[in-house]
């Protein structure tokens, strides 16, 4: 009972579609995973593996169209975003009722924070503005907190009516976590936090982040491309393959054990101080295209693996030690 | 600010020189002699020679200019060849009408035209978006006289709501304002439209969406602001045109103002009217061009930095003191 509780984000056989005048891009399949208060999560996948449609159906921030949501159920803070309707065609929370929680329950700090911020307001009033929403506080209060906000993500708070084209990239990404921070919400998403800025503010940022992530105690899904990333944040780690989850684990298992041929490669491909190798090895092809994926597994074409059983059907995600799942026939 | 200011005024200087130039040397290069319009035909050559000398056309092309430029900086748009009154004054007068249409114009076409903008990139690609498409650029294509014709035939012959000509109190001065909207609609429409779908796809407006805004404070507080940056330049620039429209505007619903006055003085040869009317278009047009490149630093906090420069660089030496 005690652990059910503990469970603050639990989705559900994910599957979200784009629907384009090309065809229809299947961007996520089935995909499932649950966090706990205080437990961060690391999504890894090359790009356009589907991450950030994972990250943006949980905000429920998709585009309608060209979206369309095939199945699944996200439940957030107990809250169910996503639940399944009528006709088997999954339903979502109201507009109003998601407006509550954006920000509140769960926020999101996007990819690139040159981008993110509104170039025509003071950076304090977009932090005071989040705050203003969700509490019931008066401007100079929401002003205040604001200040405090700058202070813990360490931007001087005299810099609160200052423009954003004022501020370098660091600074920006910091007031974009303030922003996302300043309601202590229960579940963040990081969106790849770091991308757009170097390694030395990477470092910092990423620092910061997991010192306000413990301090709070809040559940934290880390998307990223970086392994490095994942092994000093998270505690867990999915490794996304062409909107599945190939593989998923604590950090021991994914990094120490790794099953799945595509965690493999992914990890041959990484740099090492102690082995000395000559070449690193990548994983050869390229990324299944996501508008034509095959009705086996998706990662076959790549596979250095693959035998004729993977052509037999879509292998299912399989617990290989306890906490360990694998999504390939070969792990057993 | 006030040295940013200060330039801006500053560059009126050539501005203004370069349109008198061209409005001196219209009058030079056009054939006929003013003093037939002043004299009566049955004017003796001394007469007109007397008058030629008391007018300055006698003097070099080059010296005439300077003392055209002379008079203009005194204060005297010289005397109307038709009423011989003071030209300034007779544009003075005028000026307060053209003022009411074509700003009362301005001011319809662009609360319509940012309203109908905002709702068709709201609505993209439904039928109100394509009405409103199509209909704003018929009125931009409909000739000024054709609409006000148009427009009188309707409210004022059929309907009897407002007074088709003239000037017979406040209700005189909507159809010219809804005609002068009207032309500059499409425009407003337009780029309103395009401005806004851009920004409402941008990264900040997604922000202001994660942080749990409402979609109707995410427009006001966040796109229109933004979107406005367009639309503001463009203002500009249509004052202008209508500054320009007044003429036409103004001539079909016979209304006193500059526009109807130029359009007179032309028909009658009155080169002081046409000179003194067009110099003070020009010069309207340039002051309303420097208060919207004033009002760009305030939308726009990006160019507010490179204005206040200096200011900002002694903020940074008090800051550093300070911490010091």
């Amino acid at each position: 009972m005690n652990q059910e509780n503990n469970t603050v984000v639990s989705v559900k056989d994910l599957v979200v579609h784009y629907e384009t005048e090309e065809g229809i891009v299947e961007a996520v399949n089935g995909v499932s995973f649950d966090i706990k208060k205080g437990e961060v999560l690391g999504l890894v996948g090359e790009t356009g593996a589907g991450k950030t449609t994972i990250a943006l159906s949980m905000m429920n921030l998709l585009p309608f169209p060209p979206t369309n949501i095939i199945e699944g159920e996200i439940e957030i803070c107990g809250e169910k975003i996503l639940y399944p309707g009528k006709e088997g065609k999954p339903e979502m929370i109201s507009a109003k009722k998601m407006q509550k929680m954006r920000g509140n329950n769960i926020s999101m700090i996007f990819q690139d924070p040159m981008t993110a911020l509104n170039p025509t307001r003071y950076v304090g009033d977009q932090i005071a503005e989040v705050i203003q929403l969700h509490t019931k506080c008066s401007k100079k209060e929401a002003v205040e907190k604001a200040c405090e906000m700058m202070e813990v993500v360490g931007i001087l708070p005299e810099r609160y009516k200052e423009y954003p084209h004022q501020f370098s990239g660091g600074m920006k990404q910091r007031i974009i976590i303030a922003i996302a921070l300043a309601c202590e919400p229960d579940v963040l998403i990081a969106d790849e936090p770091t991308t757009a800025l170097d390694v030395t503010i990477q470092a910092q940022v990423l620092k910061m982040m997991k010192d306000l992530q413990q301090k709070k105690d809040m559940a934290m899904i880390m998307i990223t491309h970086d392994l490095g990333i994942v092994a000093e944040t998270c505690d867990k780690c999915a490794i996304v393959y062409a909107g599945e989850i190939v593989e998923y684990g604590t950090l021991e298992h994914i990094f120490d054990n790794p099953k799945h041929p595509y965690t493999l490669g992914l990890m041959g491909a990484i740099p090492s101080l102690d082995k000395d190798v000559r070449r690193l090895s990548p994983v050869s092809g390229l990324v299944a295209d996501p508008m034509d994926l095959p009705p086996y597994c998706s990662f076959y074409d790549r596979c250095d693996k693959r035998c004729d059983a993977c052509k037999q059907g879509d292998p299912k995600l399989v617990e290989i030690e306890p906490g360990h799942f694998v999504h390939c026939f070969q792990c057993k | 600010m006030i040295r940013f200011i200060v330039r801006r005024v500053l560059l009126m200087i050539p501005i203004m020189l370069g349109v008198m130039i061209i409005i001196f040397a219209l009058r030079a290069v056009t054939p006929g002699d003013p003093v037939d319009q002043i004299l009566p035909t049955t004017a003796t050559e001394e007469e007109r020679e007397a008058k030629r000398e008391e007018l300055g056309l006698n003097d070099p092309l080059p010296v005439q200019f300077v003392n055209y430029v002379g008079d203009v900086l005194r204060g005297d748009f010289g005397e109307s060849y038709t009423t011989h009154q003071n030209v300034l004054d007779e544009i003075l007068q005028r000026f307060p009408y053209t003022l009411i249409v074509c700003f009362g114009g301005v001011v319809i076409g662009v609360i319509l035209g940012v309203s109908l903008g905002v709702y068709s990139a709201l609505h993209q690609y439904s039928w109100v978006d394509s009405v409103t498409l199509v209909g704003s650029m018929f009125f931009a294509a409909c000739p000024g006289f054709v609409l006000a014709l148009v427009l009188i035939s309707i409210f004022s012959v059929q309907l009897h709501l407002v007074p088709a000509v003239g000037l017979q109190g406040w209700t005189s001065f909507i159809l010219p304002m809804i005609c002068i909207a009207l032309a500059s609609l499409s425009n407003y429409t337009r780029i309103t439209r395009s401005s806004f779908l851009e920004v409402i796809r941008q990264d900040y407006i997604r922000t202001a969406r994660a942080k749990g805004q409402t979609e109707n404070k995410i427009i006001t507080k966040h796109a229109l602001r933004n979107a406005f940056i367009p639309i503001a330049s463009n203002i500009g620039v249509q004052i202008g045109n209508q500054l320009g429209g007044a003429l036409i505007v103004e001539t079909v619903f016979g209304l006193p103002g500059i526009g109807k006055y130029i359009g007179d003085a032309i028909t009658a040869r009155n080169f002081p009217a046409i000179q003194g009317g067009v110099l003070f278009l020009a010069i309207v047009f340039t002051i309303i061009n420097i208060l919207v490149d004033i009002s760009f630093v305030y939308i726009n906090p990006r160019l507010r930095d490179s204005v206040l420069k200096n200011s900002r660089k002694i903020k940074i030496k008090q800051r550093m003191q300070k911490a010091a």
